[in-house]
């Protein structure tokens, strides 16, 4: 069973580490924390890592989906289980979902510019720069998007090193007490972590597109661990720079980090942050977007560029319509909603479906 | 394909060199701003007036500085008014100090701070003073000393002498922080008309409660523990003679614990102190090792008693700047902070351990 598409197409397993993360980290890193803290408080941290722990879990079940499909991902295992018409109807709910992802980082994207940096640019023009660059880099093919992603992990990476200046302030005791909150509130704090690791979902949709993709499960594990730490960093950073009442009025804890930073040529340092932030969206948006046109060709058999430009032109009708603020956490809550249901209820679903579907069936079990 | 791709590229470059051209609202050039550095702001009737100093560096002013004033009954129409007076856009891009007087300090002054401070050009390392008579009598003032001079002296104050490190991040961190108050320079004009910051003004919530001088300043920024430093005047005596040394603290170095965090705490400072004495009476011979000893122990029992009256003087105007609680509330099961500081935090005794290190004192005896 041919689990890839054609070698020319492909990218090596390699890869899968920056697809990974640099879809998990999005418009989402930038305003988590005050989320997390209104169950768990100072304990949030212990939230990040449960969840991202969790998401090994995951990683596990969707190997073990993937490899048991007839073509290596989640239309023909829908096709498999349910049937020809039941599992289009499936993956028309996957292609909604991936629009919405797409709106929600592009709008929540667009909304830090307005207020940060152009308030006098209507959201309609900077909304439009930033789709087209992302159906651009789409048009490019599967090879182009890991491009991207692979820079929008390197490159943001160096923004890392500018938490050397908010050490002097670091308070290390608004870390303690050291768990003092009960498993209910680890919990609640959970819901509100699982939109930052939802890159994994897309796996599903590219890992055809991977080399050699029934071996390269220590990548996705490495690059799911390497998010969990990455995102444990930025927590203990914010709990230790900021005091909880002031995580609970401050919005984007992240961007306000650079606001004391202080170099002579660059009076106010967030600026390179947010524009820096570009590379860290254009990785789930091109991912999302990829995914999207290429379940609308298996799936309705429509050419890809026709199909590329009616997902553009939905996402873009999706996302100005999406005005106030409040409009745009309500997105962003409906898809987070939808990305903890499809990870965490949905993937254990089909998990188990297909084991009782092989015992039932007695299928021969499929050569690795 | 080449076709298509030629296509999308002209598309690309005329949408954003049609986006780039409209709007000239969008185009910020320096030289057509005005760079305001600092803001002051004190109370008349019920009216805020703002005053702002900018600095003019085009050609015709060459780096005068002026002063704008403007009224209003908030703190955004003020900039509003201010701007109405200037022939630039008012930028506050670049504020460095942000003064409030002390009748607002007295009142609340959280409107003012969370209005600048939701204006996304403003960074947290501006510093924030209390001011005794109104800004613009200290902006007028400072007029021919340029526009960076009041912000930095504060700043360079900061780093070695004697007061204690303050800016937007440290002022929002205990302003909304749990179990900790704000504390922050104080300014006004000596007798010969010169600013002087001398004092530091502390909040008890968003009030003004208390106002430390000189030598309890030292000492409030030795138990700060963010930059030990400054000079602290001691009296040392031996036999009949009694006079003045001067101690330059180097470095230092803080623990504090606490036992009994539920119901009668102790909170103990164990204090290192490294430093200098440079300025010392004639009839003390250095040289000798009983002196030095002398020196030292004085120096300790002088701070020893300095400290704990400092902590009890906070305790008794029942301000919290050194975040004693947000201290004990990291070491206890439950905690509540309006119950912490109406019952338990009068009752906290205070335990202070000082370790004076005197090193060479001067290349010259």
């Amino acid at each position: 069973m041919d689990k890839q598409v054609k070698e020319s197409l492909t990218v090596s397993p390699f890869f899968i580490f920056f697809l990974i993360h640099g879809t998990q980290t999005g418009v989402g890193m930038l305003s988590f924390q005050n989320e997390i803290i209104k169950n768990a408080e100072q304990d949030a941290w212990v939230s990040v890592l449960l969840v991202g722990f969790s998401f090994h879990l995951i990683i596990w079940m969707i190997y073990f989906l993937l490899k048991r499909s007839t073509k290596g991902d989640i239309f023909s295992l829908h096709q498999q289980l349910f049937g020809n018409w039941f599992g289009s109807i499936l993956n028309i709910f996957l292609y909604v979902y991936m629009i919405l992802i797409t709106s929600s980082v592009i709008r929540s994207y667009v909304e830090t510019l307005h207020v940060w940096a152009f308030p006098y640019i209507e959201i309609w023009e900077l909304s439009l720069i930033v789709l087209l660059a992302t159906t651009y880099i789409v048009f490019g093919g599967f090879r182009v998007v890991t491009g991207i992603c692979f820079w929008g992990v390197v490159i943001p990476s160096l923004l890392l090193f500018t938490l050397y200046y908010l050490f002097p302030y670091a308070q290390w005791d608004n870390l303690k007490p050291y768990l003092n909150h009960s498993w209910n509130d680890y919990f609640n704090s959970s819901k509100n972590i699982i939109y930052m690791y939802l890159g994994v979902g897309f796996l599903l949709i590219y890992f055809p597109f991977i080399k050699d993709n029934v071996n390269s499960k220590k990548w996705a594990h490495i690059s799911q661990f390497y998010t969990t730490f990455i995102y444990f960093i930025l927590t203990v950073t914010s709990l230790v720079f900021f005091s909880l009442g002031q995580l609970e009025h401050i919005t984007w804890p992240t961007l306000n980090f650079s606001k004391i930073i202080y170099l002579p040529f660059i009076e106010r340092f967030e600026f390179v942050y947010i524009f820096t932030w570009l590379f860290v969206i254009l990785p789930p948006c091109c991912v999302a977007l990829w995914s999207g046109t290429r379940i609308l060709r298996k799936t309705i058999n429509l050419k890809a560029k026709y199909s590329l430009w009616i997902s553009s032109s939905i996402i873009y009708l999706v996302v100005i319509n999406f005005k106030s603020q409040i409009e745009v956490e309500t997105l962003n809550r409906v898809v987070s909603l939808a990305g903890s249901i499809f990870l965490f209820c949905y993937i254990p679903v089909l998990f188990i479906w297909l084991n009782i579907y092989n015992i039932l069936f007695k299928r021969k079990r499929y050569k690795h | 394909m080449n076709n298509q791709r030629n296509i999308i590229k002209i598309g690309f470059m005329f949408t954003i060199t049609f986006l780039i051209l409209s709007g000239c609202k969008r185009i910020n050039i320096i030289d057509q701003l005005q760079i305001v550095t600092i803001l002051g702001f004190s109370k008349e009737d019920d009216k805020y007036i703002g005053t702002a100093l900018y600095t003019d560096y085009t050609e015709q002013k060459q780096g005068k500085v002026h002063t704008l004033q403007g009224e209003a009954s908030t703190v955004e129409l003020v900039l509003d008014d201010i701007n109405s007076q200037s022939e630039k856009p008012i930028n506050i891009g670049k504020l460095m100090l942000l003064i409030v007087s002390e009748d607002i300090a007295k009142e609340d002054m959280s409107d003012i701070l969370k209005t600048i401070c939701r204006d996304p050009l403003v960074g947290t390392n501006l510093i924030v003073a209390v001011s005794e008579i109104p800004p613009k009598e200290i902006l007028n003032k400072i007029k021919e000393e340029g526009g960076g001079y009041l912000p930095e002296l504060i700043e360079q104050n900061f780093i070695s002498k004697n007061i204690p490190i303050s800016n937007l991040h440290i002022f929002l961190f205990n302003y909304y922080g749990k179990g900790r108050d704000v504390a922050v320079p104080y300014l006004k004009l000596n007798q010969k008309g010169k600013v002087e910051v001398n004092e530091y003004a502390v909040f008890k919530r968003e009030k003004l409660g208390l106002i430390l001088n000189e030598k309890e300043m030292v000492l409030y920024k030795i138990l700060q523990d963010k930059s030990i430093g400054g000079q602290v005047a001691v009296n040392v005596h031996k036999d009949q003679f009694e006079d003045v040394a001067v101690l330059t603290i180097l470095s230092g170095k803080i623990i504090e614990s606490v036992s009994n965090p539920n119901t009668l705490p102790r909170i103990s400072y164990n204090i290192t102190l490294n430093g200098i004495v440079r300025d010392y009476p004639k009839w003390l011979d250095m040289r000798k090792k009983e002196n030095n000893l002398l020196l030292d122990r004085q120096l300790e029992k002088k701070f020893k008693e300095d400290l704990k009256h400092l902590l009890l003087k906070f305790q008794e105007h029942n301000v919290d700047p050194l975040g004693i609680g947000d201290f004990i509330r990291a070491h206890s099961e439950e905690w509540n902070e309006e119950q912490f500081y109406e019952t338990i935090y009068p009752t906290i005794t205070f335990n202070v351990d000082i370790n004076v290190v005197l090193s060479k004192s001067g290349i010259k005896q």
